[in-house]
Protein backbone atom coordinates (compact mmCIF):
# COMPACT_ATOMS: atom_id res chain seq x y z
CA UNK A 1 0.00 0.00 0.00
CA UNK A 2 1.31 3.26 -0.84
CA UNK A 3 0.17 7.02 -0.32
CA UNK A 4 0.47 9.80 -2.52
CA UNK A 5 0.18 13.51 -0.86
CA UNK A 6 -2.04 15.76 -2.81
CA UNK A 7 -2.47 18.46 -0.76
CA UNK A 8 -0.50 18.92 2.28
CA UNK A 9 -1.23 22.89 3.57
CA UNK A 10 -3.18 23.60 6.86
CA UNK A 11 -5.73 26.19 6.57
CA UNK A 12 -5.65 27.76 3.60
CA UNK A 13 -3.97 27.36 0.26
CA UNK A 14 -0.56 29.12 -0.39
CA UNK A 15 0.51 28.96 -3.95
CA UNK A 16 4.36 31.00 -4.39
CA UNK A 17 7.26 30.54 -4.90
CA UNK A 18 8.60 29.73 -1.34
CA UNK A 19 6.00 26.80 -0.98
CA UNK A 20 7.12 24.86 -4.03
CA UNK A 21 8.68 22.57 -2.80
CA UNK A 22 6.76 20.93 0.21
CA UNK A 23 3.15 22.22 -1.97
CA UNK A 24 0.22 25.05 -1.73
CA UNK A 25 -2.57 23.11 -1.92
CA UNK A 26 -5.00 21.97 1.46
CA UNK A 27 -5.15 18.59 2.54
CA UNK A 28 -6.04 15.49 0.41
CA UNK A 29 -4.05 12.10 0.40
CA UNK A 30 -4.46 8.99 -2.14
CA UNK A 31 -4.25 5.51 -0.82
CA UNK A 32 -2.67 3.80 -3.78
CA UNK A 33 -3.50 -0.05 -3.78
CA UNK A 34 -2.89 -2.46 -6.83
CA UNK A 35 -6.25 -3.24 -6.74
CA UNK A 36 -9.91 -1.78 -6.11
CA UNK A 37 -11.30 1.76 -6.14
CA UNK A 38 -9.95 4.90 -5.08
CA UNK A 39 -9.77 5.73 -1.29
CA UNK A 40 -9.43 9.22 -0.64
CA UNK A 41 -8.75 11.23 2.54
CA UNK A 42 -10.15 15.00 2.87
CA UNK A 43 -11.17 17.18 -0.03
CA UNK A 44 -9.29 20.19 0.06
CA UNK A 45 -7.80 21.93 -2.86
CA UNK A 46 -5.51 19.29 -3.32
CA UNK A 47 -8.07 17.00 -4.68
CA UNK A 48 -8.73 18.90 -7.98
CA UNK A 49 -5.78 17.22 -9.33
CA UNK A 50 -6.16 14.10 -8.30
CA UNK A 51 -9.42 14.18 -9.94
CA UNK A 52 -7.97 14.99 -13.20
CA UNK A 53 -5.55 11.89 -12.54
CA UNK A 54 -8.29 9.31 -11.60
CA UNK A 55 -9.67 10.71 -15.18
CA UNK A 56 -7.31 8.81 -17.37
CA UNK A 57 -9.10 5.45 -15.94
CA UNK A 58 -13.03 5.83 -16.36
CA UNK A 59 -14.82 5.33 -14.83
CA UNK A 60 -14.36 6.68 -11.46
CA UNK A 61 -15.18 4.71 -8.10
CA UNK A 62 -14.30 6.76 -5.29
CA UNK A 63 -14.49 6.82 -1.66
CA UNK A 64 -13.79 10.06 -0.15
CA UNK A 65 -13.41 10.20 4.16
CA UNK A 66 -13.88 13.63 5.45
CA UNK A 67 -12.40 13.89 8.40
CA UNK A 68 -13.80 17.40 9.50
CA UNK A 69 -15.87 19.93 7.45
CA UNK A 70 -13.31 22.87 8.17
CA UNK A 71 -12.72 24.51 4.99
CA UNK A 72 -9.42 23.46 4.10
CA UNK A 73 -10.49 19.89 3.99
CA UNK A 74 -13.34 20.00 1.77
CA UNK A 75 -13.09 23.18 -0.38
CA UNK A 76 -11.51 21.05 -3.67
CA UNK A 77 -14.54 19.36 -3.60
CA UNK A 78 -16.65 21.49 -5.76
CA UNK A 79 -13.87 20.99 -8.85
CA UNK A 80 -13.83 17.45 -8.15
CA UNK A 81 -13.68 16.20 -11.73
CA UNK A 82 -15.56 12.58 -11.20
CA UNK A 83 -18.61 14.42 -9.30
CA UNK A 84 -19.27 15.59 -12.94
CA UNK A 85 -19.51 12.92 -14.89
CA UNK A 86 -22.20 10.10 -15.48
CA UNK A 87 -21.30 7.00 -14.74
CA UNK A 88 -18.64 8.01 -12.03
CA UNK A 89 -19.16 6.80 -8.26
CA UNK A 90 -18.56 9.04 -5.61
CA UNK A 91 -18.97 8.26 -2.07
CA UNK A 92 -18.42 10.40 0.99
CA UNK A 93 -17.77 9.32 4.69
CA UNK A 94 -17.36 11.77 7.56
CA UNK A 95 -18.62 12.58 10.97
CA UNK A 96 -22.38 14.13 12.01
CA UNK A 97 -22.32 17.70 13.02
CA UNK A 98 -23.70 17.79 16.79
CA UNK A 99 -23.82 21.22 17.28
CA UNK A 100 -25.65 22.34 13.87
CA UNK A 101 -27.60 18.65 13.72
CA UNK A 102 -26.43 18.01 10.37
CA UNK A 103 -25.36 14.89 8.49
CA UNK A 104 -22.50 15.32 6.01
CA UNK A 105 -24.74 15.54 3.18
CA UNK A 106 -26.11 18.67 4.52
CA UNK A 107 -23.00 20.19 4.88
CA UNK A 108 -21.43 18.92 1.42
CA UNK A 109 -24.44 20.52 -0.32
CA UNK A 110 -24.59 23.08 1.45
CA UNK A 111 -21.27 24.40 0.09
CA UNK A 112 -22.02 24.08 -3.29
CA UNK A 113 -25.38 26.47 -3.15
CA UNK A 114 -25.99 28.68 -5.77
CA UNK A 115 -24.39 31.57 -3.55
CA UNK A 116 -20.88 29.90 -3.35
CA UNK A 117 -20.84 28.27 -6.88
CA UNK A 118 -22.57 28.17 -9.92
CA UNK A 119 -23.07 24.46 -10.20
CA UNK A 120 -25.60 22.93 -7.42
CA UNK A 121 -24.79 19.53 -5.73
CA UNK A 122 -28.42 18.36 -7.54
CA UNK A 123 -26.80 19.04 -10.92
CA UNK A 124 -23.77 16.68 -10.26
CA UNK A 125 -24.02 14.04 -12.60
CA UNK A 126 -22.21 11.09 -10.40
CA UNK A 127 -24.00 8.78 -8.61
CA UNK A 128 -23.03 10.24 -5.30
CA UNK A 129 -23.80 8.79 -1.83
CA UNK A 130 -23.33 9.74 1.91
CA UNK A 131 -22.48 8.01 5.21
CA UNK A 132 -22.39 9.88 8.29
CA UNK A 133 -20.26 7.37 10.68
CA UNK A 134 -19.93 7.23 14.24
CA UNK A 135 -17.07 6.79 16.50
CA UNK A 136 -15.42 3.12 15.92
CA UNK A 137 -17.31 2.41 12.71
CA UNK A 138 -15.54 0.54 10.09
CA UNK A 139 -15.93 0.04 6.29
CA UNK A 140 -14.74 -1.54 3.83
CA UNK A 141 -13.86 -0.59 0.60
CA UNK A 142 -12.79 -3.22 -1.94
CA UNK A 143 -10.67 -5.29 0.86
CA UNK A 144 -9.49 -2.66 2.51
CA UNK A 145 -11.12 -1.71 6.22
CA UNK A 146 -10.97 2.08 7.13
CA UNK A 147 -12.24 2.53 10.55
CA UNK A 148 -13.25 6.21 12.24
CA UNK A 149 -11.51 7.36 15.63
CA UNK A 150 -12.28 10.42 16.95
CA UNK A 151 -9.86 13.05 17.78
CA UNK A 152 -9.70 16.43 19.38
CA UNK A 153 -10.40 19.27 17.42
CA UNK A 154 -12.81 22.21 17.37
CA UNK A 155 -15.48 20.07 15.45
CA UNK A 156 -16.12 16.65 15.58
CA UNK A 157 -13.25 15.01 13.51
CA UNK A 158 -12.70 11.66 12.44
CA UNK A 159 -9.01 10.28 12.26
CA UNK A 160 -9.27 7.27 9.56
CA UNK A 161 -7.21 3.87 10.36
CA UNK A 162 -6.88 1.85 6.86
CA UNK A 163 -6.07 -1.92 6.91
CA UNK A 164 -5.30 -3.07 3.40
CA UNK A 165 -2.70 -5.57 2.14
CA UNK A 166 -1.35 -6.95 5.33
CA UNK A 167 -0.27 -3.16 6.54
CA UNK A 168 -2.06 -0.59 8.54
CA UNK A 169 -1.77 3.34 8.06
CA UNK A 170 -3.85 5.69 10.32
CA UNK A 171 -4.32 9.39 9.05
CA UNK A 172 -5.44 12.23 12.11
CA UNK A 173 -6.93 14.66 10.38
CA UNK A 174 -6.48 17.51 12.43
CA UNK A 175 -5.79 16.49 16.03
CA UNK A 176 -4.63 18.37 18.71
CA UNK A 177 -3.72 16.43 21.71
CA UNK A 178 -5.80 17.09 24.51
CA UNK A 179 -4.46 18.99 27.25
CA UNK A 180 -5.36 18.77 31.16
CA UNK A 181 -8.25 22.10 31.68
CA UNK A 182 -6.50 22.09 35.47
CA UNK A 183 -3.37 23.40 36.85
CA UNK A 184 -0.97 21.33 38.99
CA UNK A 185 -2.07 22.15 42.25
CA UNK A 186 -6.12 22.29 41.53
CA UNK A 187 -8.29 19.78 43.41
CA UNK A 188 -8.91 18.07 40.05
CA UNK A 189 -5.75 18.07 38.48
CA UNK A 190 -4.79 14.05 38.93
CA UNK A 191 -8.17 13.12 38.06
CA UNK A 192 -8.79 15.21 34.99
CA UNK A 193 -5.17 13.36 33.96
CA UNK A 194 -6.44 10.15 34.34
CA UNK A 195 -8.93 10.52 32.28
CA UNK A 196 -7.23 12.11 29.05
CA UNK A 197 -4.78 9.06 29.78
CA UNK A 198 -8.02 7.27 28.93
CA UNK A 199 -9.25 9.50 25.90
CA UNK A 200 -5.52 8.65 24.59
CA UNK A 201 -5.22 5.14 25.27
CA UNK A 202 -9.07 4.49 23.09
CA UNK A 203 -6.89 6.21 20.06
CA UNK A 204 -3.77 4.50 20.68
CA UNK A 205 -5.03 1.16 21.10
CA UNK A 206 -6.63 1.37 17.33
CA UNK A 207 -3.75 2.32 16.02
CA UNK A 208 -1.05 0.63 17.69
CA UNK A 209 1.67 -0.86 15.25
CA UNK A 210 0.18 1.27 12.36
CA UNK A 211 3.11 0.95 9.45
CA UNK A 212 2.47 4.49 9.27
CA UNK A 213 1.09 7.62 10.95
CA UNK A 214 0.28 10.84 8.84
CA UNK A 215 -0.41 13.19 11.27
CA UNK A 216 -1.37 16.89 11.85
CA UNK A 217 1.97 18.92 12.52
CA UNK A 218 1.01 22.58 11.91
CA UNK A 219 2.92 24.46 14.90
CA UNK A 220 6.56 24.35 16.24
CA UNK A 221 7.02 23.99 19.49
CA UNK A 222 8.02 27.54 20.01
CA UNK A 223 4.97 28.27 18.17
CA UNK A 224 2.32 26.29 19.74
CA UNK A 225 1.64 28.20 23.39
CA UNK A 226 0.46 30.70 21.43
CA UNK A 227 -2.19 28.70 19.40
CA UNK A 228 -3.84 26.45 22.05
CA UNK A 229 -7.26 24.66 21.81
CA UNK A 230 -6.99 26.17 17.79
CA UNK A 231 -6.94 21.97 17.36
CA UNK A 232 -3.63 21.42 16.19
CA UNK A 233 -0.49 19.60 16.87
CA UNK A 234 3.37 19.66 17.15
CA UNK A 235 6.33 18.27 15.60
CA UNK A 236 7.19 16.50 18.86
CA UNK A 237 3.47 15.86 19.65
CA UNK A 238 3.50 13.83 16.38
CA UNK A 239 6.60 12.07 16.89
CA UNK A 240 5.67 11.58 20.46
CA UNK A 241 2.18 9.98 19.33
CA UNK A 242 4.13 7.51 16.72
CA UNK A 243 6.75 6.62 19.13
CA UNK A 244 3.67 5.79 21.68
CA UNK A 245 2.23 2.94 19.41
CA UNK A 246 5.10 2.02 18.11
CA UNK A 247 4.78 3.13 14.57
CA UNK A 248 7.03 2.05 11.78
CA UNK A 249 7.47 5.97 10.26
CA UNK A 250 5.59 9.73 11.07
CA UNK A 251 4.50 11.95 7.88
CA UNK A 252 4.03 15.50 9.27
CA UNK A 253 1.82 17.06 7.31
CA UNK A 254 -1.29 20.18 7.65
CA UNK A 255 1.95 22.12 7.33
CA UNK A 256 1.22 26.09 9.01
CA UNK A 257 0.55 28.10 5.68
CA UNK A 258 2.90 30.94 6.38
CA UNK A 259 5.77 28.44 6.58
CA UNK A 260 7.88 28.23 3.65
CA UNK A 261 10.15 25.69 2.36
CA UNK A 262 13.63 26.76 3.41
CA UNK A 263 11.81 26.70 7.05
CA UNK A 264 10.58 23.11 6.41
CA UNK A 265 13.83 22.05 5.71
CA UNK A 266 15.56 23.28 8.52
CA UNK A 267 12.29 21.59 11.12
CA UNK A 268 13.00 18.29 8.66
CA UNK A 269 16.91 18.40 9.39
CA UNK A 270 16.39 19.29 13.09
CA UNK A 271 14.05 15.89 13.24
CA UNK A 272 16.72 13.93 11.54
CA UNK A 273 19.24 15.23 13.83
CA UNK A 274 17.83 14.32 16.73
CA UNK A 275 16.28 11.22 15.87
CA UNK A 276 17.04 7.56 17.81
CA UNK A 277 17.65 4.36 16.08
CA UNK A 278 14.59 3.53 17.66
CA UNK A 279 12.61 6.61 16.95
CA UNK A 280 10.17 5.76 13.67
CA UNK A 281 11.26 7.25 10.33
CA UNK A 282 9.99 10.96 10.37
CA UNK A 283 9.24 12.62 6.66
CA UNK A 284 7.55 15.79 6.08
CA UNK A 285 5.07 15.56 3.60
CA UNK A 286 5.55 17.08 0.09
CA UNK A 287 2.96 17.43 -2.52
CA UNK A 288 3.29 14.94 -5.07
CA UNK A 289 5.22 12.67 -2.56
CA UNK A 290 4.16 8.72 -2.68
CA UNK A 291 5.25 6.73 0.45
CA UNK A 292 5.38 2.90 0.85
CA UNK A 293 3.49 2.19 3.84
CA UNK A 294 5.71 -0.31 5.02
CA UNK A 295 9.03 1.24 4.18
CA UNK A 296 7.93 4.69 5.25
CA UNK A 297 9.46 6.53 2.71
CA UNK B 1 -62.33 44.64 23.00
CA UNK B 2 -62.08 46.71 26.28
CA UNK B 3 -58.79 48.86 26.44
CA UNK B 4 -56.64 47.56 29.19
CA UNK B 5 -53.59 49.81 28.87
CA UNK B 6 -50.96 48.69 30.38
CA UNK B 7 -48.46 51.32 32.14
CA UNK B 8 -44.72 51.11 33.46
CA UNK B 9 -44.87 50.25 36.66
CA UNK B 10 -47.71 47.10 35.87
CA UNK B 11 -45.26 46.25 33.01
CA UNK B 12 -41.81 46.51 35.04
CA UNK B 13 -44.14 44.17 37.52
CA UNK B 14 -44.89 41.26 35.17
CA UNK B 15 -41.53 41.01 33.75
CA UNK B 16 -40.08 40.61 37.45
CA UNK B 17 -42.35 38.10 38.31
CA UNK B 18 -41.04 36.07 35.54
CA UNK B 19 -39.09 32.89 36.13
CA UNK B 20 -35.37 34.13 36.58
CA UNK B 21 -33.68 32.56 34.02
CA UNK B 22 -31.11 29.81 35.99
CA UNK B 23 -28.26 31.06 37.02
CA UNK B 24 -26.08 28.51 35.74
CA UNK B 25 -28.27 29.14 32.14
CA UNK B 26 -26.81 32.56 32.47
CA UNK B 27 -23.34 31.53 33.05
CA UNK B 28 -23.29 29.23 30.51
CA UNK B 29 -24.10 31.94 27.76
CA UNK B 30 -21.76 34.45 29.46
CA UNK B 31 -18.82 32.00 29.24
CA UNK B 32 -19.95 30.48 25.88
CA UNK B 33 -20.07 33.96 24.20
CA UNK B 34 -16.05 34.69 25.83
CA UNK B 35 -14.00 33.08 23.10
CA UNK B 36 -11.28 32.72 25.76
CA UNK B 37 -13.53 30.89 28.56
CA UNK B 38 -11.28 28.85 30.56
CA UNK B 39 -12.40 25.17 30.25
CA UNK B 40 -12.57 24.46 33.37
CA UNK B 41 -14.86 27.70 34.01
CA UNK B 42 -17.32 26.43 31.91
CA UNK B 43 -17.31 22.95 33.60
CA UNK B 44 -17.45 23.80 36.87
CA UNK B 45 -20.77 25.93 36.10
CA UNK B 46 -22.39 22.35 34.31
CA UNK B 47 -21.21 20.03 37.00
CA UNK B 48 -23.33 22.63 39.88
CA UNK B 49 -26.25 22.23 37.87
CA UNK B 50 -27.66 18.95 38.59
CA UNK B 51 -30.52 19.65 35.98
CA UNK B 52 -28.24 20.75 33.21
CA UNK B 53 -25.45 18.24 34.20
CA UNK B 54 -28.28 15.55 33.28
CA UNK B 55 -29.13 17.00 30.18
CA UNK B 56 -25.74 17.13 28.87
CA UNK B 57 -24.53 13.77 30.17
CA UNK B 58 -27.98 12.69 28.74
CA UNK B 59 -27.05 13.89 25.04
CA UNK B 60 -23.16 13.19 24.94
CA UNK B 61 -24.29 9.57 25.03
CA UNK B 62 -27.29 9.70 22.84
CA UNK B 63 -27.54 8.22 19.24
CA UNK B 64 -26.72 11.71 18.16
CA UNK B 65 -22.57 10.96 19.17
CA UNK B 66 -22.71 7.32 18.95
CA UNK B 67 -19.79 7.66 21.13
CA UNK B 68 -18.36 3.97 21.62
CA UNK B 69 -17.99 4.34 25.31
CA UNK B 70 -20.13 6.02 28.08
CA UNK B 71 -19.50 9.20 29.51
CA UNK B 72 -20.71 9.59 32.75
CA UNK B 73 -19.15 13.00 33.81
CA UNK B 74 -18.69 16.50 32.72
CA UNK B 75 -14.69 16.75 32.57
CA UNK B 76 -14.90 13.13 30.66
CA UNK B 77 -17.37 14.84 28.05
CA UNK B 78 -14.93 17.62 27.17
CA UNK B 79 -12.41 14.86 26.87
CA UNK B 80 -13.92 13.09 24.35
CA UNK B 81 -15.68 15.56 22.46
CA UNK B 82 -13.71 18.44 23.12
CA UNK B 83 -14.46 21.79 24.35
CA UNK B 84 -15.63 23.77 21.97
CA UNK B 85 -18.22 21.15 20.84
CA UNK B 86 -19.23 21.51 24.42
CA UNK B 87 -19.40 24.58 24.57
CA UNK B 88 -22.24 25.16 21.45
CA UNK B 89 -24.44 22.00 22.94
CA UNK B 90 -23.97 23.60 26.83
CA UNK B 91 -24.95 27.05 25.25
CA UNK B 92 -28.47 25.40 23.28
CA UNK B 93 -29.08 23.00 26.05
CA UNK B 94 -29.39 25.65 28.61
CA UNK B 95 -31.71 28.21 26.56
CA UNK B 96 -33.82 24.99 26.10
CA UNK B 97 -34.24 23.83 29.68
CA UNK B 98 -34.77 27.91 30.85
CA UNK B 99 -37.77 27.79 28.96
CA UNK B 100 -40.97 27.94 31.18
CA UNK B 101 -42.46 24.72 31.22
CA UNK B 102 -45.50 25.74 32.67
CA UNK B 103 -48.37 28.87 32.86
CA UNK B 104 -52.07 28.48 34.33
CA UNK B 105 -53.50 30.68 31.39
CA UNK B 106 -54.23 28.84 28.46
CA UNK B 107 -51.06 28.99 26.62
CA UNK B 108 -49.98 25.74 25.43
CA UNK B 109 -46.53 25.49 26.64
CA UNK B 110 -45.67 22.04 24.81
CA UNK B 111 -47.00 24.00 21.59
CA UNK B 112 -45.04 27.10 22.76
CA UNK B 113 -41.70 25.45 23.07
CA UNK B 114 -42.10 23.38 20.29
CA UNK B 115 -42.73 27.05 17.95
CA UNK B 116 -39.69 28.48 19.38
CA UNK B 117 -37.42 25.75 19.17
CA UNK B 118 -38.32 25.49 15.45
CA UNK B 119 -37.90 29.45 15.04
CA UNK B 120 -34.89 28.68 16.82
CA UNK B 121 -33.93 26.20 14.06
CA UNK B 122 -34.87 27.86 11.14
CA UNK B 123 -33.05 30.60 12.92
CA UNK B 124 -30.06 28.87 12.76
CA UNK B 125 -30.21 27.48 9.57
CA UNK B 126 -29.99 30.75 7.67
CA UNK B 127 -27.28 31.42 9.71
CA UNK B 128 -24.62 30.65 6.49
CA UNK B 129 -27.04 31.37 4.34
CA UNK B 130 -26.53 35.17 5.75
CA UNK B 131 -22.99 34.77 5.45
CA UNK B 132 -22.22 34.30 9.79
CA UNK B 133 -20.40 31.85 11.64
CA UNK B 134 -21.48 29.44 14.34
CA UNK B 135 -21.31 31.76 17.05
CA UNK B 136 -23.87 33.99 15.52
CA UNK B 137 -25.77 31.31 14.59
CA UNK B 138 -26.10 30.35 18.83
CA UNK B 139 -27.50 33.99 19.17
CA UNK B 140 -30.26 33.81 16.50
CA UNK B 141 -30.98 29.93 17.83
CA UNK B 142 -31.57 31.78 21.03
CA UNK B 143 -33.43 35.09 20.12
CA UNK B 144 -35.42 32.14 18.36
CA UNK B 145 -35.87 30.49 21.55
CA UNK B 146 -37.03 33.23 23.20
CA UNK B 147 -38.61 35.70 20.75
CA UNK B 148 -42.33 34.94 21.72
CA UNK B 149 -41.56 35.05 25.89
CA UNK B 150 -43.77 38.26 26.02
CA UNK B 151 -46.90 36.24 25.22
CA UNK B 152 -45.81 34.15 28.15
CA UNK B 153 -45.58 37.15 30.15
CA UNK B 154 -49.49 38.13 29.19
CA UNK B 155 -50.32 34.53 29.46
CA UNK B 156 -49.12 34.47 32.99
CA UNK B 157 -50.65 37.70 34.18
CA UNK B 158 -53.35 38.67 31.99
CA UNK B 159 -54.95 35.54 30.90
CA UNK B 160 -58.49 36.70 30.00
CA UNK B 161 -56.83 39.81 27.66
CA UNK B 162 -54.64 37.42 26.07
CA UNK B 163 -57.28 34.77 25.55
CA UNK B 164 -58.95 37.49 24.33
CA UNK B 165 -56.16 38.54 21.88
CA UNK B 166 -55.95 35.58 20.50
CA UNK B 167 -59.87 34.42 19.31
CA UNK B 168 -59.99 38.03 18.09
CA UNK B 169 -56.60 37.51 15.90
CA UNK B 170 -57.34 34.38 14.54
CA UNK B 171 -61.48 35.48 14.00
CA UNK B 172 -60.69 38.32 12.14
CA UNK B 173 -57.18 37.63 10.61
CA UNK B 174 -55.68 40.48 12.60
CA UNK B 175 -52.47 40.11 13.77
CA UNK B 176 -51.75 39.63 17.57
CA UNK B 177 -49.26 42.73 17.93
CA UNK B 178 -51.84 45.16 16.64
CA UNK B 179 -54.16 43.66 18.73
CA UNK B 180 -51.97 44.07 21.83
CA UNK B 181 -50.83 47.68 20.83
CA UNK B 182 -54.55 48.72 20.64
CA UNK B 183 -55.94 47.11 23.91
CA UNK B 184 -52.46 47.10 25.92
CA UNK B 185 -50.64 49.99 24.52
CA UNK B 186 -47.49 47.76 24.14
CA UNK B 187 -47.08 44.54 22.39
CA UNK B 188 -45.55 40.76 22.91
CA UNK B 189 -42.51 42.01 21.33
CA UNK B 190 -41.78 44.45 23.62
CA UNK B 191 -42.60 42.97 26.87
CA UNK B 192 -40.33 39.29 25.66
CA UNK B 193 -37.15 42.39 24.91
CA UNK B 194 -38.02 43.32 28.30
CA UNK B 195 -37.85 40.09 29.56
CA UNK B 196 -34.68 39.30 27.64
CA UNK B 197 -33.32 41.96 29.44
CA UNK B 198 -34.16 40.99 32.72
CA UNK B 199 -32.20 37.42 31.70
CA UNK B 200 -28.89 39.31 30.88
CA UNK B 201 -29.20 38.22 27.79
CA UNK B 202 -26.85 40.26 25.00
CA UNK B 203 -28.45 43.51 23.92
CA UNK B 204 -28.16 42.57 20.24
CA UNK B 205 -30.50 39.57 21.36
CA UNK B 206 -33.13 42.01 23.28
CA UNK B 207 -33.18 44.25 20.23
CA UNK B 208 -34.10 41.64 17.80
CA UNK B 209 -36.56 40.07 20.04
CA UNK B 210 -38.14 43.65 19.77
CA UNK B 211 -37.62 44.92 16.57
CA UNK B 212 -37.15 41.47 14.52
CA UNK B 213 -40.95 41.81 12.71
CA UNK B 214 -41.74 45.37 13.04
CA UNK B 215 -40.09 47.68 10.37
CA UNK B 216 -39.01 51.11 11.89
CA UNK B 217 -37.17 53.75 10.16
CA UNK B 218 -35.70 54.83 13.38
CA UNK B 219 -34.20 51.27 14.26
CA UNK B 220 -31.15 50.10 11.91
CA UNK B 221 -31.75 46.55 10.95
CA UNK B 222 -28.95 44.01 12.47
CA UNK B 223 -28.31 40.89 10.89
CA UNK B 224 -29.68 39.32 13.73
CA UNK B 225 -33.14 40.84 12.99
CA UNK B 226 -33.44 40.04 9.75
CA UNK B 227 -32.49 36.27 10.44
CA UNK B 228 -34.76 35.81 12.91
CA UNK B 229 -37.35 37.64 10.72
CA UNK B 230 -36.61 35.38 7.93
CA UNK B 231 -36.85 32.49 9.98
CA UNK B 232 -40.49 33.23 11.02
CA UNK B 233 -41.39 34.18 7.76
CA UNK B 234 -40.20 30.88 6.36
CA UNK B 235 -41.93 28.97 8.76
CA UNK B 236 -45.26 30.59 8.22
CA UNK B 237 -44.92 29.91 4.52
CA UNK B 238 -43.88 26.70 4.96
CA UNK B 239 -46.37 25.62 7.21
CA UNK B 240 -49.24 27.67 5.69
CA UNK B 241 -50.02 29.71 9.78
CA UNK B 242 -48.48 31.63 12.03
CA UNK B 243 -50.76 32.27 15.02
CA UNK B 244 -48.50 35.45 16.03
CA UNK B 245 -48.20 37.33 13.28
CA UNK B 246 -51.33 36.04 10.77
CA UNK B 247 -49.99 38.82 9.06
CA UNK B 248 -48.08 39.26 5.72
CA UNK B 249 -44.48 40.40 6.69
CA UNK B 250 -43.59 44.41 6.18
CA UNK B 251 -42.38 44.53 3.11
CA UNK B 252 -39.25 46.73 4.63
CA UNK B 253 -38.00 43.43 6.47
CA UNK B 254 -38.48 41.25 3.19
CA UNK B 255 -36.37 44.29 1.44
CA UNK B 256 -33.86 43.74 4.43
CA UNK B 257 -33.45 40.41 4.47
CA UNK B 258 -33.21 39.75 0.55
CA UNK B 259 -30.47 42.69 0.59
CA UNK B 260 -28.63 40.25 3.28
CA UNK B 261 -29.46 37.36 1.07
CA UNK B 262 -28.52 38.58 -2.12
CA UNK B 263 -31.49 37.36 -3.76
CA UNK B 264 -35.35 36.81 -3.53
CA UNK B 265 -36.70 35.06 -0.41
CA UNK B 266 -38.34 33.10 -2.04
CA UNK B 267 -35.68 30.79 -3.55
CA UNK B 268 -35.26 29.68 0.28
CA UNK B 269 -38.32 27.61 -0.05
CA UNK B 270 -36.28 25.22 -2.79
CA UNK B 271 -33.96 24.41 0.56
CA UNK B 272 -37.89 23.47 2.35
CA UNK B 273 -36.64 19.70 2.48
CA UNK B 274 -33.17 20.83 4.42
CA UNK B 275 -35.13 23.37 6.40
CA UNK B 276 -37.54 20.90 7.70
CA UNK B 277 -34.81 18.16 8.47
CA UNK B 278 -33.17 20.83 10.47
CA UNK B 279 -36.28 21.61 12.62
CA UNK B 280 -37.39 17.96 12.79
CA UNK B 281 -33.47 17.34 14.43
CA UNK B 282 -33.67 19.97 16.43
CA UNK B 283 -36.99 18.81 18.12
CA UNK B 284 -35.61 15.05 18.74
CA UNK B 285 -32.50 17.32 20.41
CA UNK B 286 -34.82 18.82 22.70
CA UNK B 287 -36.62 15.51 23.46
CA UNK B 288 -33.25 13.84 24.36
CA UNK B 289 -32.18 16.58 26.14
Amino acid sequence: MFVKFWGTRGSIATPGNDTVKYGGNTTCIQVCRDEGPAIIFDGGTGIRALGLELMKSMPVEAHVFISHTHWDHIQGLPFFVPLFVPGCKVNFYGAFDPVYHRGLADILKAQMDYCYFPVREGELKAEISYRSLKEGETVSVGGARVTAVLMNHPVMNFGYLIEADGQKMFFTGDHEPPRNIYEPGDEEYEEYGEILQLKNESIYEKIRDADMIVADSMYTEKEYPAKVGWGHGTHSTCLEMARQVGAGSVVMTHHEPIRLDAELDAIDAEFRGKRSDDDPKVVFAREGLMIDVGQGE
Amino acid sequence: MTTNKLDSARISKMVTDMPAFPRSVQEVLALTNDINCAPRDLVRVIEHDPVLRGRMTRLVNSAYFGLSRRIDSVKEAVAYIGLNTLKHLAMSVAAVGALPKKNKAGLQMDEFLRDSLAVGAAARWLTPRLGLGTRDGDDLFLAGLVHKIGQVVLALHMPKVFRAIRQRSQERGIPEHQLELQVLGTTHFELGALVALKWNLQEHIVDTVRHHWLYSPDVERSVWMDGLFGATWLLSMINGTDRAPQSKPMPECVVALETRLGHPAVELLEERQSLQDAVKKTKAFAEIT
